[in-house]
């Protein structure tokens, strides 16, 4: 599976990204389809839109640090 | 004349739609590979990388063969990216703030432990006289997660006489099979001046030390 980088996209296509995905979002945080912030689980913490990866297993939004991908990785192995 | 050339503004509303419209383009295709399992999305790769290169270390192996617990193992590998990342102090400081902000101060040690090759030298001396895995995994978790017990972090400031009395206290009241002292730079001399005092204060405990230029690691043991 291939990591495509949204590091250097714009933030235009990243709010694209999302409301194809059913979230939305402010330019800072994301939120789900019912208006509630998305929530990084691992590290109990916002998901900031310039800071945000998207993984597989029913759409999995998180922030892009080892803590999360750490917590990803124990719950879902590594899928990519 | 004027009416046929776009005003300004009306060409920044062009290109801006332009590039809305190439987002929306660029978005559905990328969503639909996302969708067909092809492809995730990532901020920066490099983070990534370097969690599955850690995960993928003899050091790792070692960890997660001894630890069950899910939080003790995530702990244990945020002790190694804190390792990792040791000559980059804004990372570094994002995250321990992470790590303390999601599990606390011991969570904080508990990593720190792992960073400073406290725990892989604490299974290295315990491998051989423990019999059965299981038993090593009980032994481990316990230190860890009484960590503020078994665990001595030597600050730059603490004071001797003070670190002297604490250790006397513990070894006295819960007689701990282990305790371990930890310090580094300044710290590392309190660290050997305190062994010193617990050698001669309590002769049923032996004492080991592993050290680097800048770091101590002493293990006080309990003699059988």
């Amino acid at each position: 599976m291939e990591m495509l980088s949204l590091k250097n996209e714009p933030i235009e296509l990243k709010i694209a990204i999302l409301e194809k995905m059913g979230y939305s979002s402010d330019g800072t945080f994301i939120y789900d389809s019912s208006g509630d912030m998305i929530i990084d689980p691992y590290i109990d913490e916002a998901v900031r839109i310039d800071n945000m990866v998207i993984l597989q297993g029913s759409e999995i939004i998180l922030d892009s640090n080892p803590l999360s991908f750490a917590g990803y990785f124990e719950d879902h192995g590594e899928i990519f | 004349m004027s009416d046929e050339i776009p005003s300004n503004t009306d060409v920044l509303a062009g290109i801006t739609k332009g590039l809305l419209e190439h987002a929306e383009e660029k978005a559905l295709a990328w969503v639909e590979r996302f969708r067909n399992h092809e492809i995730v999305f990532v901020e920066d790769s490099d983070t990534i990388d370097r969690v599955k290169k850690q995960r993928k270390s003899p050091e790792w192996k070692i960890l997660s063969d001894v630890l069950k617990d899910k939080k003790l193992r995530l702990l244990a590998q945020m002790g190694l990216a804190l390792r990792e990342l040791e000559n980059d102090q804004e990372r570094t400081q994002s995250l321990r703030n992470k790590i303390h902000h999601r599990y606390g101060r011991d969570g904080l040690h508990i990593a720190e432990a792992v960073q400073n090759n406290i725990i892989s030298n604490f299974i290295g001396l315990e491998s051989p006289n423990i019999g059965e895995p299981v038993d090593l995994t009980i032994r481990v978790e316990n230190l860890l997660n009484n960590i503020e017990k078994y665990i001595v972090f030597i600050g730059p400031e603490d004071k001797e006489e003070v670190l002297v009395r604490r250790v006397c206290i513990r070894l006295d009241a819960d007689v701990p099979d282990t305790l371990i002292l930890f310090g580094a730079y300044k710290a590392k001399r309190v660290a050997i001046s305190v062994r010193g005092k617990i050698e001669k204060a309590f002769p049923s405990y032996a004492t080991s030390s592993i050290e680097t230029k800048i770091k101590i690691i002493i293990f006080i043991n309990r003699l059988n």
